[in-house]
């Protein structure tokens, strides 16, 4: 009782201090009608939902320091009061019973308990050991502060580099495909186009169980009698495919053809865009010698003619889709009175050729102009609640600086170290290593040849169960004993299970937060509850080991002035004790991070409200400007004289950080390639992996809630029946799947979930117990990095009992 | 009587026929594979009895149905769905016994139910078939979705029980431990200003726009409305603003 009433009264405060400092007339995010009543005493505030990158936002009822309810928000533009099962029982997460409560230390081999001050003295130690050595992985569902706390921690603090997020294996390719085709990352669309389209293109996506409130608010138009077609492309029959108007199943790999199928169309049908190509399009293509996302220019006859290969019966040969249905793609897109929205999602960028299929989708919206309007834009879709939040925009990745800046550029350098108060010279210019090549360094021995990550901090995710090829990649370091991992989280994960030191961490509502969605979007939200035990924010333990090495007189965490790295004024006078937990929470840090943050936000852009703002709202889309009369106003169309006040007056569509400097977009040239591993003899068969509907990611929460498990609580071999028959399999029959790399054994499921063809096989990644990822490819896309999880070649068989 | 009732076995029918030829239709598209699996694939594995669920169009030929719930003779269904115009028994289930037989499915009050009967993976179309009007079989009521018709039901609805058979076949899972979670409870009446006036609705009604999907002829005995001829609630039963997501408040 005490504590719930202190807990609540410093909330209060919170509120009322940012209220406070917001412009007048401000309201904090709680819905006064809510807080009111509903049964007795719940209380209800504003948060968007912990999961996927659709960025919903909840109402959340808490009651005696608990949460015990959730609400679609009524006001969200994003879900308009509706949720998916995931985000109904998101509560429930916060409340499995083996919550890590206590931080816990690797002492002969097993994990003991330890005090909080030893954990951060053990991190210390190991920065000490060899600074550059030490690096960081982190999220796409790091809050915004968080990912910024790290990556001004890492590069500004310990002069390491080495930070990567697990993002990197997650929408790196949609990043690369967006800098490659207009200078700058992140859709030029927002979700209104799902309103305001005629057809919905689906390019190797799912959003039926993926995005589940994305796909309803364009699929539940039909049931309010609007005509709006929907075209799944895909390599197996999903449920989104079960709504499509037109299913067209591709042979992994040949999405390329037929984007190039396409535009070779688009060529022969003479139905491209003229005027908007002439104006806005240039041609592009990858240097011969040193390819890079900049390219060299492309002669407009040289593109025609380096499509001339893609002929429909070329492209129906290499991807199985019909020439007639190549045609009614080409069709489409020849008919501008048509509005198109393009999806895609994790099909698109894990993938070995992932840039360039990112760049072919925009490609395609370019030539036949079905960008800029309303209902026709291409929109990359993101898995994790703040992958564009913080991953792409605080730029927690080995080679960008916050804001779309790179550590590799001087002046970009320059610029964070004026921000930060470090002195000149202080961030290394030399790219860290990206995830892969982490692991990579982690798992080799410290010798003359490299090895020499002796440390990794993992925060809010899960590598142990979600990088791919994991007996190359992990268990050599788990093995070497010079090799340190430290793993922060909320509950027992397949990474704690082999890391050495684990620290407890709040999740959710237990903090304050700020998150980023797929469609450009800013939510805030505070602190409801408290974490349970020892467990504290990622935020804190950050700058609590940064202070663990200002104390030590570790250079790096002091600034210019020999101030904290993470100094902040306390408003009574002196300085603000954020390392100390009891104190942690006297002052919204979060806002403090935030504001620090925002100024990095113009060059691209991308420009941010003050943290106020989004108190107030449920979320606003950038780049947010401030208008004559004080008040902010969002983007939702970028490029787009119509709604953009960057947009170069009368130039009707803008792309202003074109890579040629004269406001074009870029249209590739990229041709299909055949994939690094196809099925063989001996290895006869494709296997796909991805999610389902109930669990989010390695499914270390939805496992959790007994509502989502029991609804899908394993992994499963989903296998066509015919292939089924031909191993004598049936429903719930072992198997094992197999490939050069590694092999797991799970149920076989004939047209479970989704149905693939013969020859393909689907197993989900959530469940722990089956780590799919001993058995995928490591090999990745050379642009982004990012690995293909959805295709290499596999043999199944029965498991003989 | 202004306007004839429909018959429900018209509507159901109307549906089952639709359901058919959709499913007619996708087995005739250009797709080079059959994605619908006969049921003999399905019945039995080494490793445990898959309960699959069975299309609507092969009810009649089922072997055993699909489930308790469904496990019911067809011709049940005749006159399944009461007419508003019926006497109303209230006599049944308490409203306790109603209220905690709600509770059982949801993990709090206004959480979606979740789904007590297999149901197939890929398509949603059935569902509406039993649930948009709430049919009755062999005793087991289908309860009608409060909403308007979202086109994707398993987006909210989880199945209570998995598809597969699974406990026997893999080891255990190290998720499946207990959880505290304690949700908020269904309130159990509208505040009445008298004796006699008619009570204000005591949830949200954000989603809950068919009323008589629970308080209409189908619904639990105890919350049935005592005049379900009447066909605009909220013209007597006021929605609390201090409880719904709008501005304001009394
Ligand atoms: S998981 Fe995604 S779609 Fe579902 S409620 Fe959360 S944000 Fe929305």
């Amino acid at each position: 009782m005490t504590t719930d009433r202190r807990s609540f009264l410093k909330l209060a405060a919170l509120t009322a201090a940012t209220t406070a400092a917001s412009t007048a007339g401000a309201s904090s995010g709680i819905d006064p009608a809510l807080a009111k009543r509903m049964g007795p005493g719940v209380r209800w505030d504003k948060a968007p939902c912990r999961f996927c990158g659709t960025g919903c936002h909840v109402q959340v009822g808490v009651q005696n320091n608990k949460v015990v309810a959730i609400a679609g928000d009524v006001h969200a533009d994003v879900n308009k009061g509706l949720l998916c099962m995931k985000g109904y029982h998101v509560g429930l997460i916060l409340y499995g019973e083996d919550r890590l409560t206590k931080p816990l230390l690797r002492k002969n081999g097993e994990l003991t308990p330890v005090s909080w001050d030893e954990a951060l003295d053990v991190i210390a130690d190991r920065v000490e050991l060899d600074p550059k050595g030490f690096a960081f992985y982190g999220s796409g569902q790091w809050t915004i502060p968080e990912g910024y706390a790290a990556q001004k921690f890492m590069k500004g603090g310990i002069a390491s580099n080495h930070i990567d997020p697990n993002a990197r294996l997650c929408m790196a390719s949609a990043v690369t495909g967006f800098i490659a085709t207009y200078g700058v990352d992140e859709p030029n669309g927002c979700y209104q186009d799902l309103d305001d389209c005629d057809v919905i293109i689906t390019w190797g996506n799912n959003p039926a169980e993926m995005h589940p409130v994305l796909f309803s608010r364009f699929m539940d138009r039909r049931s309010r009698g609007e005509k709006i077609t929907l075209i799944d492309m895909s390599t197996r029959r999903t449920r989104t495919s079960a709504h499509a108007d037109h299913f067209l199943r591709f042979n992994p790999q040949s999405d390329l053809a037929i984007a190039n199928g396409i535009l070779h169309l688009l060529l022969r049908n003479d139905s491209w865009d003229k005027d908007f190509v002439e104006k806005h399009v240039n041609f592009r293509a990858l240097e011969a010698d040193k390819p890079s996302l900049k390219g060299e220019a492309m002669d407009f006859e040289a593109w025609k003619t380096a499509l001339d290969p893609y002929t429909p019966e070329y492209v129906s040969e290499i991807s199985g889709v019909s020439v007639e249905d190549l045609h009614m793609l080409a069709d489409l897109f020849g008919d501008r009175d048509k509005k198109i929205t393009s999806l895609w999602c994790m099909g698109a960028n894990q993938h070995t050729r992932g840039t360039a299929m990112n760049c072919l989708i925009h490609g395609v919206h370019l030539f036949s102009g079905h960008i800029g309007r309303p209902g026709d834009n291409p929109t990359s879709l993101t898995g994790q609640p703040s992958a564009c939040g913080t991953a792409r925009e605080v730029g927690t990745l080995a080679h960008a600086l916050p804001g779309g800046r790179l550590v590799a550029k001087e002046p970009h350098r320059t610029q964070s170290e004026e921000f930060w108060n470090v002195p000149a010279g202080r961030i290394d210019p030399k790219p860290g290593k990206h995830t892969v090549a982490m692991f990579k360094s982690w798992s080799t021995p410290k010798s003359e040849e490299g090895g020499n990550i002796h440390t990794i901090w993992v925060q809010v995710t899960n590598p142990g169960q979600t990088l791919p090829n994991r007996n190359l990649l992990m268990e050599p370091g788990v093995k070497d004993p010079d090799k340190f991992l430290i793993c922060s989280d909320v509950y027992p994960t397949a990474t704690t299970e082999i890391a050495d030191l684990v620290l407890p961490s709040s999740m959710w509502v237990e903090k304050s937060g700020v998150f980023g969605n797929s469609e450009r979007r800013t939510q805030q939200w505070f602190k409801q509850v408290d974490p349970p035990g020892q467990a504290r924010d990622d935020c804190w333990q950050i700058i609590a080991v940064a202070h663990k090495l200002f104390e030590r007189g570790f250079e790096g965490m002091k600034d210019k002035d020999g101030k904290f790295l993470f100094h902040m004024d306390n408003p009574n006078g002196g300085t603000f004790a954020n390392w100390d937990w009891n104190r942690y929470y006297d002052q919204n840090v979060d806002e403090h991070l935030f504001e620090e943050y925002r100024q990095f936000t113009r060059l691209k852009h991308k420009d941010l409200a003050p943290y106020s703002e989004y108190v107030k709202t449920r979320g606003l889309r950038w780049p947010v400007v401030e208008q004559p009369d004080g008040t902010w106003r969002e983007t939702r169309y970028r490029f787009a004289e119509f709604d953009d006040p960057y947009v170069k007056p009368g130039s009707t569509h803008d792309f202003y950080h074109s890579t040629t400097g004269d406001g074009r977009a870029q249209v590739w040239f990229r041709p299909y390639e055949a994939p690094p591993e196809v099925p063989d003899e001996e290895y006869p068969m494709w296997l796909c992996t991805g999610r389902v509907i109930e669990h989010w990611h390695s499914g270390t929460m939805t496992g959790r809630v007994p509502q989502l498990r029991g609804s899908m609580p394993a992994a499963y071999c989903e296998i066509n029946r015919q292939d089924a028959a031909n191993l004598g399999v049936s429903n719930g029959d072992m198997v094992v799947v197999e490939s050069r790399r590694g092999a797991v054994e799970l149920p076989a499921w004939i047209d479970g979930r989704g149905s693939p063809p013969p020859g393909t096989v689907f197993v989900p990644f959530f469940d722990e117990r089956v780590k799919i990822n001993f058995v995928t490819l490591h090999e990745h896309d050379p642009f982004s990095k990012q690995p293909d999880y959805k295709k290499c070649a596999v043999r199944v068989r029965r498991l003989e009992a | 009587m202004s306007s004839p009732p429909v018959n429900p076995l018209t509507v159901l029918l109307a549906v089952v026929f639709g359901v058919s030829l959709i499913g007619f239709l996708r087995g005739t598209d250009t797709n080079d594979y059959d994605f619908e699996t006969p049921l003999r694939d399905l019945a039995e594995g080494d490793h445990g009895v898959v309960r699959p669920a069975v299309p609507y169009w092969e009810m009649r030929n089922s072997p055993r149905g699909d489930g308790p719930v469904l496990a019911a003779d067809l011709a049940a269904l005749e006159g399944a769905v009461p007419s508003r115009t019926d006497a109303v028994d209230l006599t049944g289930t308490s409203k306790r016994e109603a209220l905690a037989d709600r509770a059982e499915h949801r993990a709090y009050f206004g959480a979606p139910p979740v789904i007590p009967h297999p149901v197939r993976q890929q398509t949603e179309a059935e569902c509406k078939a039993c649930h948009e009007n709430g049919v009755r079989i062999s005793g087991h009521q289908a309860p009608p979705y409060p909403h308007e018709a979202y086109v994707s039901c398993t987006q909210c609805h989880a199945m209570a029980e998995p598809a597969l058979p699974w406990e026997e076949t893999t080891p255990a899972d190290p998720r499946a431990v207990d959880n505290s979670f304690l949700g908020v409870a269904s309130p159990t009446e509208g505040e009445r200003w008298t004796g006699v006036a008619p009570p204000v609705i005591p949830h949200m009604t954000f989603m809950r726009e068919r009323c008589v999907s629970c308080h209409g002829p189908n619904g639990r005995d105890a919350m049935k409305s005592t005049h379900p001829d009447r066909q605009s609630c909220e013209q007597c039963h006021a929605a609390d603003a201090s409880i719904e997501q709008r501005p304001g408040g009394r």
